[in-house]
């Protein structure tokens, strides 16, 4: 359908204006919102997922995309409430205490939602404590981000913080950062990790 | 031999006495482990953010940086080391931030009404800018910094010399001496996103930012090699684990073009120019020695930096420093795992020259203070050329 691949298109693109218009095209033209989001949006930011995991899209051209794509959810969320339509899961993402860098987890956040995911956002400097409230509100996944050496002892702190509270087994875990590895993850009972906010897309979906 | 002996011949490309040893930084605790008492040695939180914010507030900025440079010239001299790179001009009328809370600080420059919000994390020693107007607004608050800057002229007077000078008379005899130029890029800081975006929707601003940003830079730089310094290093942080933060094809349009005026400068007074940056640097290698870049540093191993293969690949244009993992290996490993990750990057790396050891960024806060001395023991025991080489 022409609406669907000029919002495909558009998002590819990172154009705000033209995404906007073309989700509005589609809504419009009576299209489904569950088809606009699922065939046009989500499949647009799995595509640049793609080419961002290929080498060929990089941080600048994911933010565009990620930025057209929110402009066209703006207009098709609501009407995705009304339909009933449930997002791929909900998440929680936060760079840990002591961490004040969020570019990465910012980008996760946006790839995350590009994939259908509804996205509790919880900052910089996040304690365990917040992590847990969130895993009590009923997050589906935890996301914990760290750019330094020395906060990365704060993920593994959360996660054991998670498993004091009796909340280890309702809740997932991912991670990624800079100084983060698999070998560290697996030792710290992680889920999963995941080296990029694309392959956190991809990881999310098979967690959640 | 000296060090300044040793790191000219690392990049002349020759061998020298002993594998020379150079840090990006020496930060607490390690440095405070070494002289045995606080110190204002490095790039922490504490001593970058509280103690000279304290100082700037109080008036003592001058003392601050006294200090600062005292404490640097013993550590060095107590590890005998043998390149050193903090010395840096300072404003002569620097902006005095207003502390907004207990670990928290403002920046506002009455001229452009732009602000800064910088904020010190306690249990990192961290200390970063977190909030800004840039941020705030984006692209329109980096016009009116952009024409700002494009309507002064950059001019020395503003600049106060003294510590740079007494570094020289300290220690320019004995170290290779760093000046510091690098193209600030809006990548690495809080307004990232804005900047990123800049490259595609507004490239023309990021242009003329990156231009205005320059002139000074030149300016410095150039006031520094007149002084003598031995090389110059650049820090700005070009790529993540992945990869670069941007394609090739941009860092080709914005940045290798104006990296080239600073390496260029350098070669006019016959210094080498080093780039630091974190990360997977792969792709972007044939490129910086295109644009003059005479030594890496860093070569991350967590990000996939293969110093061997590099090496192989590269030895023979690029002085390779690094790359003992203070990532992992020189946070929570044992000294047993440091020997011998010094002794495999010596080994694989040194022989033929072209090599300075450091770690694979600096030695930062959560740096072992005696895991870092292990790796200065090891490069003394098994750095003494000729060295068995690993890597063919």
């Amino acid at each position: 359908m022409e609406q669907l691949t000029q919002i495909y298109d558009c998002i590819l693109e990172g154009d705000m204006a033209g995404t906007s218009e073309a989700v509005q095209a589609a809504i419009d033209a009576g299209l489904p919102a569950g088809q606009i989001m699922n065939e046009g949006m989500i499949a647009a930011m799995a595509e640049v997922g793609r080419l961002f995991e290929e080498g060929e899209y990089f941080v600048p051209e994911m933010l565009i995309a990620a930025r057209a794509m929110k402009a066209g959810l703006a207009l098709i969320q609501p009407l995705l409430v009304d339909s009933g339509i449930e997002p791929a899961g909900k998440i929680a993402v936060g760079t840990v205490k002591g961490d004040l860098h969020d570019i990465g987890k910012n980008l996760v956040a946006m790839t995350l939602e590009g994939a259908g995911f509804e996205i509790l956002d919880l900052g910089t400097d996040v304690p365990p404590e917040k992590f847990i409230e969130a895993a009590k509100s009923g997050v589906d996944l935890i996301g914990l981000s760290a750019l330094l050496a020395t906060t990365m002892p704060s993920m593994e702190a959360t996660i054991k913080a998670l498993v004091a509270a009796g909340l280890r087994d309702q809740v997932k875990v991912m991670i990624g950062g800079a100084p983060v590895t698999p070998e560290y993850a697996a030792r710290i009972g992680a889920d999963g990790y995941a080296p990029d906010a694309s392959q956190a897309a991809n990881l999310a979906k098979t967690l959640v | 031999m000296n060090g300044k002996e040793r790191v000219k011949l690392a990049f002349a490309h020759q061998e020298a006495d002993r594998v020379p040893v150079m840090a990006l930084s020496i930060d607490n605790p390690t440095a405070a482990h070494v002289l045995g008492r606080s110190t204002l040695c490095g790039f922490g939180g504490r001593v970058r953010g509280v103690a000279q914010n304290q100082a700037l507030m109080a008036g003592t900025h001058h003392e601050y940086h006294q200090r600062k440079l005292s404490d640097e010239i013993e550590l060095y001299c107590a590890l005998d080391l043998d390149c050193w790179g903090e010395a840096n001009p300072i404003p002569c009328n620097p902006l005095v931030p207003e502390q907004v809370e207990e670990n928290a600080w403002r920046f506002s420059d009455p001229a452009t009404g732009l602000w800064q919000l910088y904020r010190f994390m306690p249990e990192s020693d961290a200390y970063d800018q977190v909030d800004s107007s840039l941020r705030q607004e984006g692209l329109p608050a980096l016009e009116r910094l952009t024409e700002s800057m494009e309507a002064n002229t950059p001019n020395l007077e503003d600049w106060d010399f003294t510590f740079v000078d007494m570094a020289l008379r300290e220690m320019g005899d004995d170290l290779f001496l760093l000046a510091y130029a690098d193209i600030d890029l809006g990548s690495t800081w809080d307004w990232a996103e804005h900047f990123l975006i800049g490259l595609i929707q507004a490239p023309d601003l990021i242009h003329r930012y990156l231009d205005a940003q320059l002139r000074t830079t030149l300016m410095l730089l150039e006031a520094m090699l007149e002084r003598g310094f031995d090389g110059v290093l650049g820090g700005t942080d070009w790529a993540s684990q992945k990869g670069p933060m941007f394609s090739p094809r941009h860092f080709n349009k914005f940045v290798f073009p104006r990296l080239k005026q600073i390496t260029d400068l350098c070669h006019r007074y016959g210094v080498p120019y080093i780039k630091h940056t974190d990360g997977n640097v792969n792709s972007l290698l044939d490129g910086m020695i295109a644009t003059g870049v005479d030594g890496f540093q860093a070569i991350e191993p967590v990000a996939g930096m293969d110093i061997a293969q590099i090496k192989r690949h590269y030895g023979d244009r690029l002085t390779l420093i690094g790359n003992v993992d203070c990532a992992h290996t020189l946070v929570n490993g044992t000294v047993e795992d440091v020997r011998k990750e010094t002794e495999n990057v010596i080994r694989v790396a040194a022989p033929g020259g072209g090599f300075v050891l450091s770690t694979s960024n600096s030695v930062h806060p959560g740096v072992k203070p005696e895991l870092y001395l292990a790796m200065l023991q090891t490069a003394r025991e098994v750095g003494t050329y000729p060295i068995q080489d690993r890597n063919h």
